[in-house]
């Protein structure tokens, strides 16, 4: 009897528990229906929000009357300045943010690693739980746009971006910058700007260019020669062979990368990644041309013979930077924001002078470059956050902020040098051609040592170039604004600059489904030629597969673009 | 009626293993379908779109798709050989040791690494294995030229498998030296009796004795063939070894959860689980007739 209790006990144990999770597993997917439906809800309650309690004063920069929570994810910034106590989660620019708006920053995820923070913005994707505010690439926001995900910023833009964030915009000709986040005539994202400029410089120590009596090189054979002599002739003079020659990055090429071989290509008349018209009219892709091939048969010359660091492949960004700042490597390509990242080896030792050039140049005397993608991130905005508007009202006051006009922002931080990337929302916005229309500025303060009547925003930046040239390399964060921002901004108007203007930016719907692997194939092949794993007849195999695999499809889409825009 | 009751009673015992097997090992079975649909997360896999076998076909396609497939086998096989036979050696060295203090320190040495990640381990590697690493300083000092293990693919196999035996040899060895311990002493004391020497012991006692345990580990091992090492391989390859080292596992992650294409990556995934559960089966029957090993 009592063994029989037992028994029907377990039975019925046994029974609850499995049907327990049965019905567990049931309601997982029925809630998501049931929840999805509720979402879409009231979202669309949410857009019609501010325009049924719309006031008169209702703007860019009014304040919430009641606190309001908005949820991040974000990218975090190595080496943000900040001082001892103060995090990106919480510090001076956040709290300013939140006294003018009332609104209250909240992350859910902040990851340094670029592929971590990917990572972190698919899987948020994928289980479908996005905070309120992204800064995403374009692969991911087409993928959210396609999904349904975003919340349609065109008539929140007109109302609640400030003047400032639509000069900015307005200053890129033809719109194109903000078309890049429009889909079907829908603004579904704010795109940053990338300013003119952005492409690589060379950046070598002129130190050690004094040291071995060598020229300032100009072209591709100057270049050669200087890189065998940092190589070979220990420029640092400590007696080892422990310098490595021109330093690397696997992308190899890469719009404003650091260590990038972009300017050999250009050099070489290739201009990998991009999209042009051949002189028959037809549409081709700058990754198979034979120009390309020459440029890449240059770049295996030159790692054959050990001018490139053999190890770039297995090298991460630190490694390279560690290279630099250890005084290891004297030659390197990178964009005129590199003034920064070398200012850390002036500080390791100041002896260190990195001067930028705007070389290698032509046969023709001439530097040919690749103006940048119009952008590269975008904001997005969760369709179901309860505020969309906050996302443009925080980018706003964020935006007065960063450009200090406003006395209270002038004060936040002052003179420490303190990163703009810890304002909650990291966002590049800037006129198009922000960088020469500064270099006169300074050199006017320069020349007269007078700072009346600059404008709030260029002041610091003036007083920093200013205190450099009085007393070069004592202040380094003054010393490193000075480079960025001053020497190598001059640079990149160089009157030998040449603008190769491609025909198509941005992505079409089969490179969103192709463009990985045909990317990884391209990426790949270029590796091995250069290393030498592979013959530079690989090249012509390339091209075969690339075309087979997807390419003349996308050529094909990327044709339609252009002739329908 | 006695009997039976006490069966109930271990049945219930089973009880919590089979739920948890249940909620991470079956519910998650239903994201297959994602292999054939084109996944959207909004409209999750109940109502995304389906597409039939074009996922398939695209993977099938591509010109990597049978070079991931022949990485991640060979790769997996040289491990399961080399985590085999290592670890084998060794303990049957590490049985003549009498020295009982050198045995616990060689032996906590060795299984160490065990309990590193990868993401550690990885590091310490890249920096044995650079141009001026001590590997290259060794190989220079008698006159070889240095080696670029981490950027060739002749060497980056090699470079992964001997890594893996490093990490885990010593930990595997517990078995073996477990085995090691169940034979008879009896056994040992008769031999040297009638003449036997330390060799002779060795060939006919010793590693009779193991051949049970080296069956069955390497039946059982067939069930895991494709699974190559994902955490390892992720921390230390680069685009010029894919060739050689890209496997299943990392080709999902780069195109699953970095490029967002979630059915292609499935439909990868759902492949390896297909060849996997051949290859359990197979190896199942395998133990089942060469190690008497069932489960029912």
């Amino acid at each position: 009897m009592r063994l029989k209790r037992i028994r029907v006990m377990a039975l019925l144990l046994s029974m609850v528990l499995v049907l327990g999770v049965l019905a567990a597993c049931g309601s997982s997917p029925k809630e998501e229906k049931v929840a999805a439906p509720a979402g879409s809800e009231s979202t669309n309650a949410g857009g019609n929000e501010p325009s049924a309690t719309a006031k008169e004063d209702d703007g860019p920069f009014s304040k919430y009357e009641e606190p309001v929570t908005v949820s991040l994810g974000r990218q975090g910034v190595s080496g943000n300045n900040l001082p001892a106590g103060d995090t990106l989660e919480n510090n001076k620019y956040l709290k300013y943010v939140e006294d003018r708006l009332n609104v209250k920053v909240k992350y859910d995820f902040s990851v340094e690693d670029q592929d971590a923070y990917n990572q972190k913005v698919t899987l948020a994707i994928s289980s479908n739980s996005l905070p309120d505010i992204l800064v995403v690439d374009e692969q991911q926001f087409k993928r959210m746009a396609k999904a349904g995900m975003l919340a349609d910023l065109t008539e929140l833009y007109d109302q609640y971006a400030s003047p400032l964030i639509k000069d900015y915009y307005n200053s890129y000709t033809g719109d194109r910058v903000l078309n890049t986040g429009r889909i079907d005539g829908k603004l579904m994202a704010l795109p940053n700007t990338n300013i003119d400029g952005n492409y690589q410089l060379l950046w070598i120590r002129q130190d050690w260019l004094n040291k071995l009596k060598l020229e300032t090189p100009s072209t591709m054979d100057e270049l050669k020669t200087v890189i065998k002599a940092f190589k070979e002739q220990d420029p640092d003079g400590n007696g080892k062979a422990d310098t490595v020659g021109l330093l690397g990055d696997k992308s190899v090429v890469a719009d404003g990368g650091f260590f990038t071989f972009d300017p050999i290509f250009n050099a070489n008349h290739a201009y990998p990644k991009n999209w042009f018209k051949d002189e028959g009219g037809n549409i081709i892709y700058g990754s198979t041309t034979p120009e390309t091939k020459q440029a890449l048969s240059e770049l295996r010359e030159m790692y054959a013979d050990g001018l490139i660091d053999k190890e770039f492949l297995t090298r991460k960004y630190e490694d390279n930077a560690g290279l630099v700042s250890g005084g290891r490597a004297g030659i390197l390509f990178a964009p005129w924001f590199g003034g920064w990242a070398l200012s850390d080896a002036v500080k390791a030792n100041p002896e260190a002078d990195w001067v930028p050039l705007a070389v290698p140049l032509d046969g023709e005397g001439k530097r040919n470059i690749v103006p940048s993608t119009p952008s590269g991130t975008f904001m997005v905005v969760n369709k179901k956050a309860e505020h969309p508007e906050a996302a443009l009202k925080m980018l706003s006051v964020e935006y007065e902020g960063i450009r200090l006009l406003d006395s209270t922002a002038q004060e936040l931080y002052k003179d420490l040098g303190v990163g703009w990337l810890n304002y909650p929302i990291n966002v590049q916005l800037d006129y198009q051609d922000s960088l020469a229309r500064d270099v006169p500025i300074y050199e006017k303060a320069i020349k007269d040592k007078n700072l009346d009547g600059l404008p709030a925003r260029i002041l610091p930046r003036v007083k920093a170039v200013l205190k450099n040239n009085e007393n070069p390399k004592k202040d380094i964060p003054a010393y490193a604004d000075s480079l960025a921002f001053y020497t190598a901004a001059s640079i990149t108007g160089a009157k030998e600059i040449v603008k190769v203007e491609p025909v198509f930016y941005g992505k079409t719907e089969a490179m969103l489904k192709k463009g990985a692997n045909l990317e990884k194939l391209e990426n790949e092949t270029f590796l091995k030629i250069i290393t030498g794993t592979s013959p530079l007849e690989e090249f012509d195999k390339f091209v075969k597969t690339w075309k087979s695999i997807g390419g003349d499809e996308i050529t094909k889409e990327v044709a339609e673009a252009v002739e329908s825009p | 009626m006695r009997s039976r009751a006490s069966i109930w009673n271990y049945h219930l015992m089973l009880l919590p293993g089979i739920l948890l097997l249940i909620a991470f090992s079956v519910v998650p079975m239903f994201g297959i379908v994602i292999a054939f649909q084109d996944f959207q997360p909004t409209l999750g896999i109940f109502h995304s779109d389906w597409v039939g076998w074009e996922n398939f076909e695209y993977m099938f396609s591509l010109p990597d798709s049978r070079l991931i497939l022949g990485n991640t086998l060979s790769i997996a096989l040289m491990k399961i050989i080399a985590g085999l036979t290592v670890p084998f050696v060794f303990a049957l060295l590490f049985h003549e040791v009498a020295n009982i203090k050198f045995k616990r320190t060689i032996q906590t040495i060795v299984y160490l690494p065990h309990f590193m990640s990868w993401v550690i381990l990885s590091g310490v590697l890249i920096n044995l294995l650079s141009l001026d690493g001590i590997i290259n300083q060794m190989i220079q000092w008698f006159g070889g030229d240095p080696i670029m293990f981490l950027q060739s693919n002749h060497w980056f196999r090699f470079v992964i498998v001997s890594s893996d035996v490093w990490k885990e040899f010593g930990f595997n060895t517990i078995i073996y030296i477990a085995a090691l311990t169940s034979i008879n002493t009896n056994l040992y004391e008769a031999a040297a009796i009638d003449g036997a020497n330390r060799f002779q012991r060795l060939t006919n006692i010793t590693i009779p004795g193991l051949m049970t345990t080296v069956i069955l580990l390497a039946t059982l091992s067939l069930g895991n063939v494709l699974n190559a090492g994902f955490e390892q391989i992720l921390n230390l390859y680069n685009p010029i070894v894919y060739e050689s080292g890209d496997i299943i596992d990392t080709y999902v992650y780069r195109s699953g959860l970095l490029e967002i294409q979630y059915g292609l990556a499935t439909a990868v995934g759902l492949l390896k689980s297909v060849v996997s559960f051949v290859l359990i089966a197979a190896s199942y029957g395998l133990a089942a007739r060469f190690a008497n090993y069932r489960i029912f």
